[in-house]
């Protein structure tokens, strides 16, 4: 499986941001602090927000209205960074392939005991497991972000998700119902989506002027 | 010797060949007309008179940069002879001679703009022959005044008032034709004269125009300035002003009858040029829309026989035909253009992706780059399924010592280094670079295509137009087209009735154009005999001048010279080496001592054997002041002073140099001279 992911290390690298972002704080005296995600699934709805910076702005801009000062800065934020089609992460395998599998990445940190993967009493199918971000963890993805530029971006994007995420999170990525009318999910795959997301931002906020790299 | 009934049959034998209708009764009546036989009746010697300055007397006030002013008076007797004025660059001798030429000429060209202002009053003694006279220009608040009195009269006298005026002026138009009258009388010199267009854009027209004392005194007048007057280059092409002078100084008579077939000629061929341009554009135009309209009523005439005939108008559907190929040719184009632009575009799309992917792969490599050795770091220290703990120190040292992993066994590998990184880096970088590259143009190439594709649509659609109009105005049935037809019949009748009037019209102005190409053609053959005629006459004259140059010439300078002919041009050639060349090509230096040998040898010819018309007087301004070296320049003066002292009493020399050398060689009592710091006035 670490052989199929193209550059293994940035991903782990990404993942310990998401987690770091996107995981909910916890303290307890045994553990310190640590910050988890219920389940892999919501792990994998958060990470896909993040390495998909296209589908963000189009799903933002879905359901923005003219008088949204705020979604439009953070908008705005998008088009100036000129990311929306070039930091997209795009996994191996299938187009359907909406989710990343965190299996290998997932064993990776935990046998460095960065991360620990527990089993959950929680009902539900997509609730087998809680992936914690442990205090070797957080320290390390800590140093990650001091020494690693690039990775500032991932930062940028993951504080955006973590203050959207409780609309994004309703969302169903199995239809992308976002993308209509314009696209759909199969061409959203593959197709450049900066333009689709200007001409969305003109309908709803006026002129890209301002935005223009 | 020119006289009428030579330059008549001459003139009528030469035309005979190329035009044999112009017999000699046509020439001589032609000739008659424009008063050339009259000309060569009067051509008589008119006297020719001797100029002598007796004295310059110039006042006026100074005004100095600072304001102050400074009256000044300069006065000068003078007489037959060499005089000269020995000064430094701005000691006032060039204006001195300047004023003197005011007073004879009118033109003040040769006084300093700086200084005209502060003339008050230019007096020269001087006299024509035996006749003494006294020229005064005055400049007073209510401008020019003055004129020519006889008499030697000195600023007093002049002021009494008394006096018997020659030529009197007021302003300086009247001053320069006062004074042009007087000396053109005096001196026995006639005008010439000879054609030329306006300068100005809107005076296209032939002028005529005349020689003036003050052209003729450019023969007595040597500045620095011109290297070339009276000497006429055959590399300059035809100098018509000088070649004036020239003959009037050296007495050719007839060049007064010369000059004036020549203007008749000039005038002749464009008149004839003029109405033949006029006539031939309305003719063609005329001609042509005949040639239209006729064509025009016949074709109306065989379609309104096919209607009275039931058949259709559309008689010939060959337009419908070329149409119809040529819209198949472009569609089978639209069709190829369409194709090549899907396959550009599949072409651009796929370059678009690859570039995208690259980019992509740009920034994943940046952040691998960046997290690659910090994550490998990383030490495995638990089980990662039971989380059982594991000896680090054990796993490390048995790697390090068995170089194969502890888990697979496989060989260690070396970890890619950030240099790798960065070799895999710059190959991407360059990837990119030709992706875009790719891009550009075949987003060019599209753009070409579809402009294309475009105008060949339109083409094809205005062909479609046509098409369409076609079959409707087939179908539409010829009752319009009969009414139409008839009444364009009518106009077309008109017209060509009255264009055939307007052409016989014409027919009778060619009659009067054939009379101007007649005129033309004998006055201008008439023209080129008379010269050749008084050339050939003059020859030994021309001659002599030559002869009397290349002496001259040597002494000063220029020792190669072979010899100078003036050839039936009158152009100046020289001979050197058994080469010819022309004035243009010799050295500045040289030309400066050609041009004084010229003068010198114009008068002296005058002066030595009484040909000519030549004033016997001259004045050369600083002769080549920086060109001519020391030895030449002592060879000039040295000739001037002989001159001076062989033919002093018959001539008059003034001379202006700022070379001090010349004192020693010019005669006793000649020169007067100023100190480094001093001025004449």
């Amino acid at each position: 499986m670490i052989e199929q992911l193209t550059w293994f290390e940035r991903h782990v690298a990404r993942l310990l941001v998401v987690l770091y972002h996107g995981g909910r704080p916890v303290r307890s005296l045994l553990e310190g602090e640590t910050r988890q995600f219920d389940s892999v699934w919501e792990l994998q709805r958060f990470d896909f927000w993040v390495r998909e910076p296209g589908h963000l702005a189009l799903a933002l801009l879905d359901t923005a209205s003219a008088d949204d000062v705020e979604r439009r800065a953070t908008v705005d934020r998008m088009l100036l960074d000129d990311g929306l089609d070039t930091h997209r992460v795009a996994l191996p395998g299938a187009s359907y392939n909406t989710l990343a599998d965190f299996d290998a990445s997932v064993s990776f940190l935990t046998a460095r005991a960065l991360v620990a993967d527990r089993p959950s009493f929680t009902r539900g199918k997509n609730y087998a497991h809680q992936i914690v971000l442990e205090s070797a963890g957080i320290a390390f993805t800590e140093r990650l972000l001091a020494e690693c530029p690039s990775f500032a971006w991932y930062r940028q994007q993951c504080e955006t998700v973590a203050a959207y995420f409780t609309q994004l999170e309703l969302i169903d990525l199995t239809l992308m119902p976002y993308l209509a009318p314009e696209l759909t999910p199969i061409q959203a795959s593959s197709a450049r989506l900066a333009g689709v997301i200007r001409n969305r931002y003109e309908r709803i906020f006026g002129n890209t002027e301002h935005v223009v790299v | 010797m020119l006289s009428f009934e030579k330059l008549v049959s001459e003139t009528a034998q030469q035309l005979e060949k190329e035009h044999p209708e112009l017999g000699t009764e046509a020439v001589r009546e032609v000739l008659i007309d424009v008063g050339i036989d009259d000309m060569l009746r009067d051509a008589l010697p008119a006297p020719q008179g001797r100029l002598l300055v007796h004295s310059l007397q110039v006042t006026g006030i100074k005004q100095h940069a600072n304001g102050r002013t400074e009256p000044f008076r300069y006065e000068r007797v003078l007489g037959t002879g060499l005089w000269a004025w020995v000064g430094h660059n701005g000691s006032g001798k060039s204006t001195l001679l300047g004023c003197i030429l005011y007073a004879l000429t009118g033109s003040d060209s040769g006084i300093p703009k700086r200084i005209r202002p502060w003339l008050r009053e230019v007096l020269v003694q001087f006299s024509v022959g035996e006749l003494p006279f006294t020229s005064r220009i005055a400049r007073g608040d209510d401008g020019l005044k003055g004129g020519i009195y006889r008499g030697l009269l000195t600023h007093e006298q002049l002021e009494l008032g008394i006096l018997d005026a020659a030529a009197q002026f007021d302003g300086k138009e009247d001053l320069r034709d006062s004074i042009d009258r007087f000396f053109l009388q005096h001196l026995g010199i006639t005008t010439l004269r000879w054609t030329a267009h306006g300068a100005e854009k809107d005076d296209p027209d032939l002028h005529a125009h005349s020689t003036t004392w003050r052209t003729y005194a450019t023969a007595m007048h040597i500045d620095d300035d011109s290297y070339d007057y009276l000497i006429i280059d055959p590399a300059k092409g035809f100098g018509r002003q000088d070649r004036k002078i020239l003959e009037m100084m050296l007495g050719v008579e007839q060049s007064r009858i010369v000059s004036e077939i020549q203007v008749q000629a000039d005038f002749a061929k464009e008149a004839y040029m003029r109405a033949r341009t006029r006539l031939g554009g309305r003719r063609s135009n005329i001609e042509e829309q005949i040639i239209t309209l006729e064509k025009e009523a016949r074709e109306v005439a065989v379609a309104l026989d096919l209607i009275q005939n039931g058949q259709s108008v559309v008689a010939d559907d060959t337009p419908s035909t070329n149409r119809r190929e040529e819209r198949a040719v472009l569609l089978a184009k639209q069709n190829d253009l369409s194709e090549q632009i899907g396959s550009l575009n599949g072409q651009r799309v796929a370059v678009e992706r690859d570039l995208l992917e690259a980019e992509r792969e740009k920034i994943a490599l940046q952040e691998q780059t960046e997290v690659e050795y910090l994550v490998n770091s990383l030490i495995v220290t638990r089980c990662p399924h039971c989380e059982a703990t594991v000896n680090v120190d054990d796993r490390l040292s048995h790697e390090r010592s068995a170089h194969v992993c502890h888990v697979c066994t496989q060989p260690m590998q070396r970890t890619r280094t950030q240099a790798d990184m960065h070799t895999i880096m710059r190959e991407r970088d360059a990837e990119l670079g030709s992706l875009r590259g790719t891009l550009k143009r075949v987003q060019t190439d599209l753009v070409a295509l579809t402009q294309a594709l475009n105008d060949a649509r339109a083409l094809s659609g205005i062909l479609s137009k046509e098409l369409e109009n076609d079959v409707m105005q087939a179908r539409q049935g010829f009752n319009a087209s009969y009414a139409t037809l008839l009444v364009r019949k009518g106009q077309v009748e008109g017209q060509l009735e009255q264009l055939r009037a307007s052409a016989a019209e014409m027919h009778a102005e060619q009659v009067e154009i054939d009379a101007a190409a007649r005129w033309q053609i004998i006055l201008q053959s008439a023209a080129d005999i008379a010269d050749g005629t008084v050339f050939e006459t003059n020859e030994d004259l021309f001659k002599q001048l030559g002869a009397l140059v290349v002496s001259l010439a040597r002494q000063f300078g220029v020792p190669d010279l072979e010899e100078v002919l003036i050839d039936e041009k009158r152009y100046v050639r020289m001979c050197q080496d058994g080469m010819q060349f022309s004035h243009g090509d010799l050295a500045r230096s040289e030309r400066v001592k050609f041009k004084v040998a010229f003068h010198l040898a114009l008068m002296l010819l005058q002066v030595r054997q009484g040909i000519g018309r030549h004033p016997g007087f001259l004045i050369i301004d600083t002769p080549g002041t920086a060109e001519v070296n020391e030895a030449d320049f002592v060879a000039m003066t040295k000739d001037l002073a002989t001159i001076h002292n062989i033919y002093g009493d018959r001539l008059q020399i003034l001379l202006a140099t700022a070379r001090p050398e010349a004192l020693a060689h010019l005669p006793l009592g000649v020169a007067v001279a100023v100190g480094e710091d001093e001025t004449f006035f």
